[in-house]
């Protein structure tokens, strides 16, 4: 699927690269962008495309009904059987992928709509370029019904050699119950290096977590393919969104303080929905998260507790050399991180 | 415009942040089972494993959680005189005592679970107890179930083929209902009609479907724990995918209560799904390996699970468990098991041993 969004989009001009947009192609009065939003936010979460659509461009609407129709049928694909089965064991992989990165081109592609309805296109809004090499610092504040309150401090450093992104990082709690370090490498097989731009990365990592109030330790390994989509690249009014989706398994080994060590699987499916910010300044975006053993694990979602990742927001501001990041994650609890970041020479 | 989004941006973060101990009321309300005051007496059931169905002048009805539970009454002097005790859900062989003297004349019931005596309560306090003369330890026999669910008009089959194996009681792991409706808490009541032995049970994610004080007036706490023949049984209330910290405290002193004993652990969800890319389980695996560290460290020796209606027997942290949905609910396609229910040979000392019953 990842595969086939990034031939698409490379069968296209190159258009998430400069130049950027620059305008809309038509003067649209705002009277008729407000019944532009209207239509798109309303209707548009089925009738994909009318925001772009009575705003001109048409271009646009046909790319996000497709991209939107492709998402609903993967739903389908993968949230069907799922449900006639009432959750098969065997039908997990790949049905709550295809479910996942559905849900991600369904939800994605309509909030593309409303941007490109909006007049979003307006901000030439482009992909940018990052550092080689960064290193950084973060603030995070955990809210978990369990831990109660906690500050964590964390430090990162990550860089680019050719088509090979590393990174590294560590996070450590305020009381020093919770240590973290993480080991993520990538390498990117479609797509232009060191750009957000539309791109496909093999991708794995590996976690260690020691947590000293539940006295347990836990060991991660992750293997997944990320895609990033920018939808400039299936036609300009959508220009300044993108859609992230990443899929893939992992093994987790848990020890406790007593008993035998637990090996269990991890299902990754994640999406994100974005926009690029102006002059190339980052980029924020909102994200749904299916894995449930990182720090918020998953929803408090009522009837359907137990069905449901984690959902957030993260962001990236860019100036000069510095790159402000935040982001805020809700599941079971609720983690809050700003960091900064130093790219070097 | 910005400040109306922003507003409703606010709303909606305090409302996550307030949503996030989804049980906490239900926790709190917990432990207000089993305490009651009225008609000149006041009731309060040790440990709340006693639901108090009805408290009205000469009439008082329990709902049993336990094999015995003792009770505690405080009989003013306009309250004295003669009352109909009636405690439904108890041991067919259970007795009304005070002071370990059978106590009441007792009358004719239509189920065997239902233990009904006529008393003559005299001003003051007094201390009753209601359980089967012998618990000393010995080797018994229970079954276990849960995920009725859709299945509720067809559940006297699971029952049947339950009391053919001869269990001294059945153990559900909720999900007793499909919406927590009135009348399908009726259809269970008269289901249970069919089960010649108490039914114990916690709440699953359909009870609260409904307002769950449905649940709790009719059985009680979904948190408890009780102890026959020596071996510890624990309840806890996992259905919103998780444990309240409330509860998870109170889980801690149950362990240690029961670190001599053999003990099991019942609750609704599993810490973490058997299959854990399908993470039909705790909301938050952490909270999952959290609590499987401390039955682990707390010598739990079985863990019986719901909420998955397949079957599963696996290990987590060491400790031998199931998953046994097979009450009647929709059953996961595909797994060559259905309807079902676990059979458990039991004696204090002894690790229990388990097995696995078709119904269909």
């Amino acid at each position: 699927m990842l595969a086939a969004i990034a031939t698409a989009a490379h069968a296209a001009p190159p258009r998430s690269e400069p130049p950027p947009p620059t305008a809309s192609p038509k003067k649209v009065s705002p009277a008729r962008r407000a019944g532009a939003v209207a239509l798109a936010v309303v209707p548009g979460v089925v009738a994909r495309g009318l925001g772009a659509h009575t705003v001109g461009a048409d271009g646009g609407a046909r790319a996000t009904l497709i991209t939107g129709g492709v998402g609903l049928g993967l739903m389908a694909i993968g949230g069907l059987p799922l449900a006639v089965t009432y959750g098969s064991a065997k039908l997990v992989v790949p049905g709550v992928h295809l479910a996942v990165v559905g849900a991600g081109l369904f939800l994605g592609s309509w909030w593309s709509d409303v941007f490109a309805a909006a007049g979003g296109d307006r901000l030439a809004a482009t992909p940018r370029a990052v550092p080689r090499l960064e290193v950084g610092a973060s603030l995070g504040w955990l809210h978990d019904p369990f831990l109660g309150e906690r500050g964590q401090l964390g430090a990162v450093v990550q860089g680019w050699r050719g088509r090979y992104l590393g990174a590294a990082s560590a996070r450590l709690s305020d009381d020093a119950r919770d240590l973290a370090a993480r080991f993520d490498g990538a390498a990117r097989v479609r797509g232009r290096w060191r750009r957000t731009a539309t791109a496909i990365d093999v991708r794995a990592a590996v976690a260690i977590e020691r947590e000293r109030d539940d006295r347990l330790t836990v060991a991660t390994g992750e293997l997944a393919v990320r895609g990033r989509l920018a939808f400039a690249d299936l036609d300009r009014a959508l220009a300044g969104t993108f859609l992230d989706l990443d899929a893939g398994l992992g093994l987790e080994r848990v020890d406790y303080a007593v008993g035998d060590t637990d090996v269990n699987g991890v299902l990754l499916a994640r999406f994100a929905w974005g926009v690029y910010l102006p002059r190339r300044r980052g980029e924020v975006a909102l994200f749904y998260d299916h894995r449930r053993e990182q720090q918020v694990g998953g929803l408090v979602a009522g009837r359907a507790a137990g069905f449901f990742g984690s959902v957030g927001a993260t962001g990236e501001l860019a100036l000069s050399c510095w790159t402000v990041a935040a982001s805020v994650e809700v599941g079971s609890a609720w983690l809050t991180t700003v960091g900064l970041r130093r790219g070097l020479p | 415009m910005i400040n109306t989004a922003a507003r409703a941006a606010i709303i909606v973060a305090i409302a996550l942040a307030g949503c996030l101990r989804p049980a906490e009321e239900r926790a709190q309300d917990d432990r207000e089972v089993g305490a009651a005051t009225g008609a000149g007496i006041t009731v309060e059931i040790t440990d709340r494993l006693a639901a108090i169905r009805a408290l009205a002048p000469g009439q008082l009805e329990l709902w049993a959680s336990a094999p015995t539970i003792e009770i505690t009454l405080d009989v003013t002097d306009q309250a004295a005189g003669p009352w109909r005790i009636t405690i439904d859900n108890a041991l067919p062989d259970a007795e009304l005592r005070e002071g370990g003297v059978a106590i009441g004349a007792a009358l004719p019931t239509l189920r065997p679970t239902v233990l009904v005596r006529d008393v003559v309560l005299t001003a003051g306090r007094q201390v009753w107890t209601v359980g089967p003369a012998d618990d000393s330890p010995g080797r018994f026999r229970i079954a276990a179930m849960a995920d009725i669910q859709t299945g509720l008009p067809k559940v006297h089959e699971v029952f049947a083929a339950i009391m053919t194996t001869g269990p001294r009681f059945v153990l559900c792991m909720g999900d007793l209902t499909e919406r927590a409706e009135l009348d399908e808490y009726a259809t269970l009541e008269a289901q249970l009609a069919h089960l010649p032995v108490p039914f114990y049970t916690t709440l699953g994610n359909h009870e609260l479907w409904a307002d769950p004080e449905r649940y709790r007036s009719r059985y009680g706490r979904a948190s408890h724990q009780f102890v026959f023949r020596d071996v510890a049984f624990t309840f806890v209330d996992s259905g919103d995918a998780g444990l309240d910290p409330l509860v998870e405290a109170e889980l801690d002193g149950w362990l240690e209560r029961a670190r001599a004993q053999t003990h099991l652990f019942m609750t609704h969800f599993p810490p973490i799904d058997p299959n854990a890319i399908r993470d039909g389980a705790f909301r938050n695996r952490r909270d999952g390996h959290r609590l499987v560290g401390k039955l682990a460290a707390g010598g739990v020796d079985l863990a019986l699970y719901g909420h998955i209606h397949s079957y599963a027997a696996f290990e987590h942290g060491g400790i031998p468990a199931f998953v046994s949905g097979g009450g009647g609910a929709r059953p996961e396609l595909w797994d060559g098991i259905g309807r079902h229910f676990l059979v458990v040979e039991l004696e204090a000392g002894q690790p229990p041993i388990v097995g696995v019953r078709r119904v269909d």
